[in-house]
């Protein structure tokens, strides 16, 4: 097993296409999901997926060399969790004929444990330093949250 | 795979010769336009925004001035982040009173930046792209249809207090008094009184600040009285800008004004909040209280200490005072989930994703990705955990490539992660290696590998 780097490696072209054509038939393929896991602003609940190809580096209507994105190793690996995984989009075609791009980043394999809502992550075992902050005894009646004034 | 462009010690000079230049021409307030003429620059970005995520975006912006080819930003961050925002939209950045600063040497970053203005210094320029802390629900802002949003990184905003203070935490309940009430708090009965009743020393930002509506959005979250907690707080609490170094509302005034306090002997009165790129910066001066959100049984700082620097509660969801940096700028198509590649200006393009991590530099490096961390930010990659709003929806988070080892090694100087330059170096639950090269502020190039779980 090679390790991985995130250099984007100068490729010829033709690798290039050939690698990023075979992200966008097999992203095509294993695809549940055409999203990805690409970090979008929303913030979407976190689905679980295998890894799936980075973008390309650059698009100026030659094809972004493809990183890691959508090949047929990441894409298509499963995790324990879910029972399966998503593939990485495929690529798209630039409109000068040009290869695509590579598929879009996915996620990774979640961990066994996640908590389920927000009080059971602020409240998970921690081997983090902490320290009590009483309510009762630093506000008092305060504690209890009158109405603001004016309010 | 060599490296192309390096930050060698000429270069240094040189920039610092500039930096000279640039800093005393901004007592004359030169114009930017002067200074890319002066300077030769090409592929320059205007930007606006708040100024959580100054700090990190200026050494961003340095190694980037270094790449091949440069990217030059200039970046007004006076006013709070909706501020910065509404200077994308009203093109109307760069005014005598909110200047672009701009970074070209390493003392820009470590020191003061020099700055620049519009060419009409009375209605400003159009800049290329907008950021801020957290979403625009924050501000009640909308995004109009020609605008996209990209992430950035995360950052957290901490409580601080002056280095002589004793308290060391605080709760949801004690910011809804502090800044509800300030000295009006009935505090009857309370054994332990909290020491944050007088006004002066309560500092808040003002209500365009991502920091103040993120704390407003935190004391919300307790519902009843607290559900329509104002966005000023004006009844408790003084303005940043009475006592900033600078006279501008921003984070760094957040801590002048404690240190002010300290200098008034009232350490212990004193209390406020900025971003965490900004309190760790200012450790010497002031210290992170612990955190208790409502319903949490303790008490958390965003690092595994208060002397850390590992962000581990911040991504991990105990430590709940974080969000996720977002850029603006125009693009192309619809603006439902865009894309990098819809982005109008290549160069705004190629600079939001290399913040992002989405890019890579073109000399293949992870400086980019080490300038984040540097700054106390916290790239993507080095999440376990996402939200689905400013405020809820926490969920766990594996990034395709995870760099949670990379970050705590330079954030913290050290891992427990092993070390490899291989895969078959790693094995057990971390079977695989991720090689990372960098340059350290000297411009040496340094290589790291970390055997993390996938």
């Amino acid at each position: 097993m090679n390790s991985t780097t995130y250099r984007l490696s100068n490729r010829s072209r033709l690798a290039t296409s050939f690698l990023i054509g075979a992200a966008a038939v097999l992203g095509s393929l294993a695809a549940c999901s055409s999203d990805g896991g690409n970090p979008s602003p929303s913030k979407p609940p976190v689905i679980t997926t295998g890894g799936g190809g980075h973008g390309g580096g650059t698009i100026d209507g030659e094809a972004g060399e493809n990183s890691e994105g959508g090949s047929a190793p990441k894409g298509g690996a499963g995790n324990g969790k879910a029972g399966g995984s998503n593939g990485g989009a495929g690529g798209r075609v630039v409109e000068d004929g040009g290869a695509g791009e590579g598929g879009q980043a996915g996620e990774g394999p979640l961990g066994p444990t996640c908590p389920t809502t927000d009080l059971e992550f602020l409240n998970q075992p921690s081997s983090s330093q902490k320290t009590p902050f009483d309510n009762t005894k630093r506000l008092g009646a305060a504690a209890a949250l009158p109405p603001l004034p004016g309010g | 795979m060599a490296l192309n462009t390096r930050i060698g010690p000429t270069a240094i000079a040189a920039a610092l010769g500039l930096s000279a230049l640039a800093s005393a021409g901004s007592a004359q307030a030169i114009t930017c336009s002067s200074v890319i003429q002066d300077k030769g620059l090409t592929h320059v970005i205007y930007g606006s925004g708040g100024s959580a995520i100054t700090a990190t975006l200026a050494k961003v912006a340095y190694v980037l001035s270094k790449a091949n080819p440069p990217i030059t930003v200039f970046y007004q961050d006076a006013g709070g982040a909706q501020v910065g925002y509404q200077t994308l939209k009203n093109g109307n950045g760069g005014t005598t009173a909110r200047p672009f600063k701009y970074w070209l040497a390493l003392s820009d970053v470590t020191g003061t930046a020099p700055q620049c203005t519009a060419d009409d210094v009375t209605a400003g320029r159009p800049v290329d792209f907008a950021t801020t802390g957290g979403t625009l629900a924050l501000f009640g802002e909308t995004l109009p249809a020609d605008l996209g949003t990209f992430i950035g990184p995360t950052q957290g905003v901490n409580v601080i207090v002056p280095k002589d203070s004793t308290e060391s935490a605080i709760s949801t309940e004690a910011l809804y008094t502090v800044y509800g009430f300030g000295p009006a708090a009935n505090l009857a009965d309370a054994t332990n009184p909290i020491p944050w009743t007088k006004k002066e020393y309560i500092i808040q930002r003002a209500s365009t600040s991502f920091v103040q509506q993120l704390v407003r959005g935190a004391i919300q979250s307790l519902g009843g009285n607290a559900t329509n907690f104002p966005p000023d707080f004006g009844n408790a609490a003084t303005p940043t800008l009475t006592h900033s170094a600078s006279g501008k509302d921003d984070n760094q005034g957040t801590v002048d004004s404690l240190v002010w306090a300290a200098g008034q002997n009232h350490a212990q009165d004193a209390i406020g909040f900025t971003s965490g790129p900004t309190a760790d910066k200012n450790r010497a001066v002031v210290h992170t209280l612990a955190y208790q959100h409502a319903g949490q049984t303790a008490a958390y700082w965003p690092d595994s200490s208060p002397e850390s620097f590992d962000k581990i509660n911040i991504r991990n969801g105990q430590y709940y005072l974080w969000d996720t940096n977002q850029f603006f700028t125009k693009i192309t198509g619809s603006n439902a989930k865009p894309k990098l590649s819809q982005i109008v200006n290549e160069d705004v393009r190629n600079f939001i994703g290399y913040f992002s991590g989405e890019l890579t530099l073109p000399d293949g490096s992870d400086d980019v990705t080490k300038a984040v961390v540097d700054t106390g930010s916290i790239p993507l990659c080095a999440m376990k955990v996402q939200r689905e709003t400013d405020f809820t929806g926490l969920s766990c988070y594996a990034p395709a490539e995870p760099c949670g080892c990379f970050f705590e090694s330079i954030a913290t100087k050290t891992t427990t992660c092993d070390a490899c330059t291989k895969d078959s170096e790693c094995s057990g639950s971390t079977p695989k290696c991720h090689s990372y090269e960098y340059h350290d502020d000297q411009g040496a190039v340094k290589n790291a590998g970390f055997c993390e779980a996938y």
